[in-house]
């Protein structure tokens, strides 16, 4: 039976929906307050310490050093740099095989996603001794390769940029391919076979469709693993051997020895502006990416 | 519609262009589950067949052998005699229209439909103008630079439609293309597919589970049944004259009645069949609750009324047989005065129409 | 307090009276803990709490100087006696949160000069000393920095820390620096930039910069790398799990670990008297015993207590005390941050 609201029960209806706000925004506090406490303020505190002098005073210095020194300049660089090719190892061995797994039936594929996920289980400290116990002088690889009787002299493979890079792309794989074969997997099976009914090769259809439609995903495990690799301590300062000098190696140097929390603050500060701005530029790329094609 | 529009066909309006495919013996089986049992259909050079079946009859995986998605174990596919049967599915040239459309999200339409043509090697601006024509064809060629998720259900199916025909494709595959439309707007576009494939002649093979939609738009129905055609007749036969009893009621609302009970319920008509003979097999609406025209011996049955209801074009009516079996008719003719004496309880007489009369094979 | 009752004031009464017997207060020690808090126990403090009838507590803490930096910062100090490296005893005085020793009371001068500071007496001391690989270098070994640099005479992988601490100083004596004239040399910039220079002609051959004593004895062990700076003790290690190690004394930089007493100690007296009792030929000698460290008064080794293969591995042996350079610590203290930022510019470069 529909009848008509009573007048009275109007009543209840509008206390219903002042409660329903009210719950709402005290709703939303809880979270508000622990992002509020354990990512904004320490945030901040660490700006404030960075603009503190030893001393304790209100103070450039923190930054002015930064600018002064070439190390530091050159440390970003490394940083930055080893970043992108840990990015690139990822796009380059992580794109052919999520576009492989995620064309698995499903048994297959949870299988090789439990694979996949297994070393993220394991510590990053092991795996980057079990690197440097396959990659140094008279490690496994230069062991097998003398002989076999490819190399004379052993390689230097280990503590430099190239086991660094090989280290970290280990380590980040995986958080690659989570959101790259999350995206690959959804992609509707229907258009592929569009594709071809049109014409297209595998290739064509790969390239044109499949990829395409992946990018979301691409994009955001590229993000993720960029700025992961930004932070990356354990791998760089084993496998690189010293000869690999990044920011969080120098931010941990400066607070373990010399308690110069000023001068690592501006770090952590720079990093994290630099970490926004990756941030702000994905998040710019993925718009235009969805919403470019409008005007034309 | 514009008389200028530059045609996307170079031969218009000249039916049977398309070409002709012979399907033989075409068998394909998932383990122990038979999908295709040696299912064997010819189509005429740009002839329309509707596919039709429940869930799990083998339409879609017969459109998908021949679009070649689904390779058969066993059996041939020819196109006019060119056997094609292991030729992938890029090389067939077929268009293809899949059930969600399957648009390229990341193109916009007008992009969507030159993707067929770039592949093709279309000079640009050849491709551009096939496009629009093709897309004023659907009558969307204002909507060309419009993103895919900005379009409505009915116009992504015109897309898709455009896309499936901008590259003059010899055969059209349809694997139900309306199903995710709305009732008027799922009608409108049945017409219009229709009028589309007269003009273009394309031999079109068209899947559907919606019987009043294979007989709409189809020069004929296959009825497709665990994996084999039960009949495959022009709509008007295969409405009228189903060959099986499974065929009678998937194509409508069938009454079928046994030798026994047509002998105990029916008068007017000869008792000649044995009691495992044919099932007698009419349509609803062709039984009325008035004589019809010009019909001297009437069939009749006589009847406890049920219940009536007003459908607007019709009146449905629930009957008890005295068998105590219930069925239900649909009357076009009952005057409303005659329908102010009909209460439940009631018994009354049904006539039949003798000329719908048919009998079909048990099943 | 003063109502107290039988009842309760009775066990306190006992508890008193039972200290009083043999205790003349309480010190608290803050130690590291494992093998030096067990020698400390055995053979320092714990004989000289006895001797001077002190009662000695003892706690941990992995890192002296933060310790005492929280405790004096936060206004309630609690250890007496606190283990520092000798580093952090310089830095502690200069901060102003360690009490300058009474040397009125501990014998500065049965120590090694250099080794018992304004604030922090030295326990025991260790060298940064040249590793080399016994295998590659089979023919001669390398012998003294000089030769570390010598990439022609001994060509190999070398590994140099990844902090310029104690490398500045060796750098200078391959270059020829006499070690006495070291600290002067350092202190100017012409004197840093050639140290600076000497380690940047060697970078093509230095193939780790090590970062912990771990890791550079098992650089050794492992022949990753044929010559490393480090310290003596993990070379030893290195030795003794039979790699194809080998290390020398000569030119070796000597640095200590030792006793301060934060500033405001709530029995500061009894600490000092008690750093005072510890520092003894005997006690030091014993220690050996527990740690592989080099006793930092000489005459320990003439007590006849440490075995003379025992005493040949340890830096302060009198062999070997004309070869070490004793490390100073107020230089690094003063200038860490800048020759810091220096040696990080030219690792980078």
């Amino acid at each position: 039976m529909v009848s008509l609201p009573a007048p009275d029960s109007r009543a209840p209806l509008a206390l219903h929906r002042l409660t329903g706000f009210v719950l709402g925004r005290i709703g939303v506090m809880p979270a508000l307050l622990t992002v509020g406490v354990f990512v904004l303020l320490p945030c901040l505190w660490l700006v404030w310490l960075s603009v503190l002098d030893r001393s304790g005073a209100l103070s450039g210095e923190n930054y002015a050093r930064l600018i002064e020194q070439a190390s530091y300049r050159r440390i970003f660089l490394i940083t930055f740099r080893v970043s992108f090719e840990t990015v690139l190892c990822c796009l380059v061995l992580g794109i052919p095989f999520a576009s492989y797994v995620a064309k698995l039936p499903p048994r297959a594929f949870g299988l090789v996603m439990a694979a996949v996920l297994f070393p993220l289980w394991t510590s990053l400290l092991v795996r980057a001794y079990a690197w440097l116990v396959i990659l140094q002088r008279n490690g496994l690889l230069n062991t097998w390769l003398q002989d076999w009787g490819l190399i004379d002299a052993p390689l230097p493979l280990a503590f430099n940029e190239f086991a660094t890079v090989l280290g970290m792309t280990h380590i980040m794989l995986p958080i690659f391919l989570l959101p790259t074969i999350s995206a690959m997997r959804s992609v509707d099976g229907n258009l592929l076979k569009a594709s071809e009914s049109m014409g297209a090769s595998g290739l064509r259809t790969y390239l044109s469709v499949f990829l395409p439609l992946s990018l979301s995903g691409i994009l955001a495990g590229t993000i993720l693993v960029f700025v992961m690799s930004l932070g990356f301590y354990v791998t760089p300062a084993i496998l690189g051997g010293g000869n690999v000098q990044v920011i969080s190696m120098r931010i941990a140097r400066s607070l373990s020895t010399y308690s110069n929390f000023g001068a690592s603050s501006a770090i952590g500060v720079v990093l994290l502006i630099c970490v926004f701005a990756v941030l702000g530029l994905s998040l710019l790329l993925r718009r235009r990416l969805s919403g470019g094609k409008e005007t034309k | 519609m514009k008389m200028d529009t530059p045609s996307i066909h170079p031969h218009p309006g000249l039916a049977g262009v398309g070409k002709s495919v012979e399907i033989t013996a075409l068998r394909k089986t998932y383990g122990k589950h038979v999908v295709l049992d040696d299912v064997s259909l010819t189509l005429q050079r740009g002839e329309f067949l509707a596919i039709l079946g429940a869930s799990g009859s083998g339409k879609s995986t017969l459109l998908m052998a021949l679009a070649g998605f689904v390779e058969a174990d066993s059996g041939s596919i020819r196109l006019d005699g060119r056997d094609i049967t292991h030729l992938p599915a890029n090389k067939r040239g077929f268009g293809v229209m899949f059930q969600n459309y399957a648009l390229f999200p990341h193109m916009t339409v007008l992009e969507n439909i030159l993707y067929p043509l770039k592949l093709r090697r279309v000079p640009r601006p050849e491709a551009v103008e096939r496009a629009m024509a093709a897309l004023a064809t659907v009558k969307l060629d204002h909507l060309a630079a419009r993103r895919i998720d900005a379009l409505s259900g009915g116009q992504r199916q015109r897309v898709a439609l455009a896309r499936a025909i901008v590259y003059e494709p010899e055969i059209l595959l349809m694997d139900e293309p309306l199903s995710a439309l709305d009732k008027s707007l799922r009608e409108e576009m049945q017409i219009e597919i229709r009028e589309l494939h007269e003009k273009l002649g394309i031999t079109t093979l068209y899947v559907t589970h919606d019987q009043r939609e294979a007989l709409t738009i189809a020069d004929r129905v296959a009825v497709m049944r665990d994996g084999r055609f039960e009949q495959i007749a022009p709509p008007e036969e295969i409405y009228r004259r189903p060959s099986s009893a499974f065929v009678a009621e998937f194509l409508g609302e069938a009454i079928l009645f046994d030798p026994e009970e047509q002998a105990q319920i029916l008068s007017g008509l000869p008792a000649e069949h044995d009691s495992d003979g044919p099932l007698l097999m009419m349509r609803s609406e062709d039984m009325q609750l008035v004589p019809w025209v010009e019909d001297a011996a009437p069939v009749t049955l006589t009847a406890e009324l049920r219940d009536i209801v007003f459908q607007g074009d019709s009146w449905l009516v629930k009957l008890r047989l005295g068998t105590g079996r219930e069925i239900a008719i649909r009357a076009q003719r009952v005057s409303s005065s005659r329908i102010e004496t009909l209460a439940p309880g009631q018994s009354c007489t049904v006539y039949l129409r003798r000329d719908a009369l048919h009998y079909v094979g048990r099943s | 307090m003063k109502k107290t009752t039988i009842a309760t004031s009775l066990p306190l009464l006992v508890s008193l009276g039972a200290g009083a017997l043999h205790a003349e207060g309480v010190v608290n020690v803050l130690s590291p803990g494992g093998s030096v808090y067990e020698g400390g126990n055995a053979v320092l403090w714990g004989p000289a709490g006895e001797k001077l009838g002190i009662e000695v507590r003892s706690e941990t803490a992995d890192e002296g100087l933060p310790a005492v930096r929280l405790q004096v910062g936060s206004g309630s100090v609690y250890s007496d006696i606190v283990f520092l490296a000798d580093y952090e005893g310089t830095l502690g005085g200069m901060e102003g949160i360690l009490e300058p020793i009474d040397y009125s009371i501990v014998d500065k001068s049965q120590f090694m000069p250099g080794t018992a500071t304004d604030y922090c007496v030295g326990v025991y001391g260790y060298a940064t000393v040249m590793a080399w690989n016994t295998e590659t270098y089979a023919a001669k070994a390398p012998s003294s920095w000089a030769d570390f640099w010598d990439t022609e005479a001994f060509p190999g992988r070398r590994a140099l820390r990844g902090n310029p601490e104690t490398q500045i100083e060796v750098a200078l004596l391959a270059d020829g620096v006499a070690p006495e004239e070291l600290y002067d040399v350092m202190s100017t910039e012409e004197g840093l930039d050639r140290a600076l220079a000497k380690i940047f002609a060697l970078k093509d051959d230095i193939s780790v910069w090590w970062s912990s004593g771990a890791q550079h004895a098992q650089l050794m062990r492992d022949g990753e790398v044929d010559m490393s700076t480090g310290w003596n003790g993990r070379f030893q290690s290195a030795m003794d799990d039979g790699g194809p190690v080998d290390f020398t004394f000569n030119q070796g930089i000597l640095a200590t670990d030792c006793l301060g007493v934060p500033k405001g100690a709530p029995n500061k007296d009894l600490a000092m008297k008690l750093i005072a009792e510890m520092a003894n030929p005997e006690s030091q000698a014993k220690l050996t015993e527990y740690i592989s460290y080099g006793p930092v008064i000489p005459a320990a080794f003439d007590t006849g207590l440490i075995p003379d293969d025992v005493a040949k591995r340890l830096p302060t042996h009198p062999d070997y005390l004309n070869d070490l350079i004793v490390q100073n610590i107020g230089w690094w203290v003063e200038n860490n941050d800048h020759v810091r930022e220096l040696y990080e510019n030219m690792m980078t470069e």
